[in-house]
C-alpha cells in the first residue's frame, strides 16, 4: 500500500533527473542517492548482461555513479540523464570487457554469414532461452544494441549516444546482430 | 542499400515503438504492399520479445550504501590524505620533468663554478633556476595529464586539490635542487654567500612558475605557459646582461632586492587565480565522460 501511494504521488514530488545532477555538480550526496534509487537497477541489468558477470556489474555500477558524479559538473543536458549514465557503464564495461578479453569482441562484425535466412528459422527457435544463449556469443557492440533498444526502449539516436558512434553505425550493428543471431540460432538446431 | 534494407534498418525502433512519427507512418504504409518486410518485421518481434523479457535483476541491499561512502567527501583536513595524493601524483607527472630540471641546473652550477663568474646576482645559475621551474610547471595542466581523468572521476579529489598536489611535488622538487645547487656553489665558489643567492632566484623562480601556471590553466596548453614564462625571462636576462639598455632599463628589474616582496606577493595571487580557475572547468575533459 505504502509502495502504490508512493508510486502514485511520486511523478507530482519528484525533482527531475537535469535537477538532480545540477545538485550532484554542486556535491549534494543526496540527489546522488536518489539518481541511483531511480536508474541504478536498470543500469545494473544492462552491465550484468553486457559483462555477464553479476559480481562485476555491481562494482561496475558503483564506479558508474562514481563517474556520474565527477562528470556532473561537465553534463551539458544534450541527452537525457539516463541516456548519460548508460554512456558512463557502456565504457566502464568496454574497459573491463578489454582488460579480461584483450582480443574484444566489440568489432563491427564484418561477417558475411553463409548460414540460413533468418526467414527460414521457424517460430518455435526463438525461445528466450535458445536467444538468450544465442545473444551471450554476439560481439559486446551488437549485444549492446539488442539489449538497449529492446530491454531498455531507447531509440536509435539514444543507443548511438550511449555507445558514442553513429547512427548509421547502430544500424548496421543491429543489423549484422539479426545475422549473427539467427546463424546461431540455425547452429544450435544442428546441435541438438 | 535496396529499397528492402532500408526499411529493415527502421524496424527494431519501430518494434520498440520508439520510430519517430514520419517514419512510423511511411514504414507502415510498406509494411502493407510488402511480404518480405512484413517477414523481417516478425523476426525483429521475436528478437524484441526474446531480449525484452528478462528477469529482473535484484540490486544488492546495500548497494546505495556502499555507493554513499564511496561518495562523501572525504574531510580537507585528513592527514592520510596526503601522501596518497602525492603518491598517486607521481605516476601522472611527466618522468622527464625531474632529469631534464635536475640535469639543466646541475649544467647551471658547473657553469657558474668553470667560468668564476662574479658573485651574487649576475651568476648563470640564478638565470637558470627560475626559467626550469615554470617550464616544469607549465606541464602540470592540459591534455598531456588526461590520463588521470580515469583516475579523477573515480575518486573524490576535487580537481585543485589534485593539481596542487601536482604543483607542491614539481615546485618542491625544483626548489631542493636550486637549494642544493646553490649550498654547492657557496662552497665551492670563491666569495659567494647562501642567502643572497637564494634570495636572488627564490623570488623570481615563484613568479615565473606562477604565470606558467596561469597560462598552461587558461589555454589548457603548456607550450603557452612556457612560451610566456621563456620570454618575460629572456627579457629579463638582456636586461640583466646590459643588452638593449636604452630601452629595457625602463621596465622593472624581476631580481632587484626591492622588488621581492611585491613580485612574492603578486605571484601568489597569480598561482591562486590559476589554481582556482582549474577548479571551475576542465577543457579537455568535456564530453569524454
Amino acid at each position: 500500500m505504502e509502495f502504490a501511494i508512493r508510486t502514485l504521488a511520486m511523478p507530482l514530488f519528484q525533482e527531475t533527473d537535469e535537477l538532480l545532477i545540477k545538485r550532484v555538480a554542486r556535491g549534494d550526496s543526496n540527489a546522488l542517492a536518489a539518481l541511483h534509487d531511480r536508474h541504478a537497477h536498470v543500469i545494473l541489468a544492462y552491465l550484468a548482461r553486457i559483462t555477464g558477470d553479476e559480481p562485476v556489474a555491481q562494482d561496475l555500477l558503483q564506479e558508474t555513479f562514481l563517474a556520474a558524479r565527477h562528470g556532473a559538473r561537465a553534463f551539458r543536458g544534450r541527452s537525457k540523464v539516463r541516456t548519460w549514465l548508460f554512456g558512463i557503464a557502456h565504457n566502464k564495461a568496454g574497459h573491463w570487457l578489454r582488460r579480461r578479453r584483450p582480443e574484444s569482441l566489440d568489432e563491427d562484425d564484418p561477417i558475411v554469414d553463409s548460414g540460413p535466412a533468418v526467414s527460414e528459422l521457424a517460430d518455435a527457435a526463438w525461445t528466450r532461452e535458445r536467444v538468450t544463449a544465442a545473444l551471450a556469443q554476439l560481439p559486446q557492440n551488437q549485444r549492446a544494441v539488442l539489449e538497449l533498444t529492446f530491454y531498455h526502449g531507447l531509440s536509435c539516436a539514444e543507443v548511438a549516444e550511449v555507445l558514442d558512434c553513429p547512427v548509421g553505425t547502430v544500424k548496421s550493428r543491429a543489423y549484422f546482430a539479426r545475422r549473427r543471431l539467427a546463424r546461431l540460432l540455425a547452429d544450435l538446431d544442428g546441435d541438438e | 542499400m535496396n529499397e528492402h534494407e532500408k526499411w529493415h534498418a527502421l524496424l527494431p525502433w519501430y518494434v520498440n515503438g520508439t520510430l519517430e512519427e514520419r517514419s512510423r507512418i511511411a514504414l507502415e504504409a510498406h509494411l502493407q504492399a510488402c511480404p518480405t518486410c512484413r517477414q523481417e518485421l516478425a523476426v525483429w518481434q521475436h528478437i524484441s520479445t526474446a531480449v525484452g523479457v528478462q528477469s529482473a535483476l535484484e540490486l544488492p541491499h546495500d548497494a546505495r550504501s556502499r555507493l554513499s561512502a564511496l561518495a562523501r567527501p572525504r574531510p580537507w583536513n585528513d592527514p592520510r590524505l596526503i601522501p596518497l595524493l602525492l603518491r598517486s601524483q607521481l605516476h601522472v607527472i611527466r618522468g622527464e620533468i625531474w632529469p631534464a630540471s635536475a640535469l639543466v641546473l646541475g649544467v647551471g652550477v658547473v657553469v657558474a663554478l668553470a667560468t668564476g663568474a662574479p658573485a651574487g646576482e649576475m651568476l648563470p645559475f640564478v638565470l637558470i633556476a627560475p626559467i626550469v621551474a615554470a617550464v616544469g610547471i607549465s606541464f602540470l595542466y592540459g591534455p598531456a595529464v588526461a590520463p588521470a581523468l580515469e583516475i579523477e572521476l573515480v575518486t573524490p579529489t576535487p580537481p585543485r586539490l589534485v593539481l596542487l598536489a601536482r604543483l607542491l611535488l614539481v615546485f618542491g622538487f625544483d626548489l631542493i635542487v636550486a637549494l642544493a645547487g646553490s649550498l654547492a656553489l657557496t662552497l665551492f665558489g670563491p666569495d659567494i654567500s647562501l642567502g643572497p643567492l637564494i634570495g636572488a632566484w627564490l623570488a623570481p623562480m615563484v613568479f615565473l612558475s606562477a604565470l606558467s601556471l596561469l597560462f598552461s590553466v587558461l589555454t589548457a596548453d603548456p607550450g603557452a605557459g612556457t612560451l610566456v614564462s621563456l620570454a618575460l625571462w629572456t627579457i629579463h636576462a638582456l636586461q640583466q646582461l646590459g643588452i638593449l639598455n636604452r630601452v629595457l632599463k625602463r621596465l622593472p628589474d624581476l631580481s632587484a632586492a626591492a622588488m621581492r616582496p611585491w613580485i612574492l606577493l603578486l605571484a601568489f595571487l597569480i598561482g591562486g587565480l590559476a589554481l582556482w580557475l582549474s577548479g571551475r572547468e576542465e577543457r579537455w575533459m568535456r564530453g569524454q565522460t
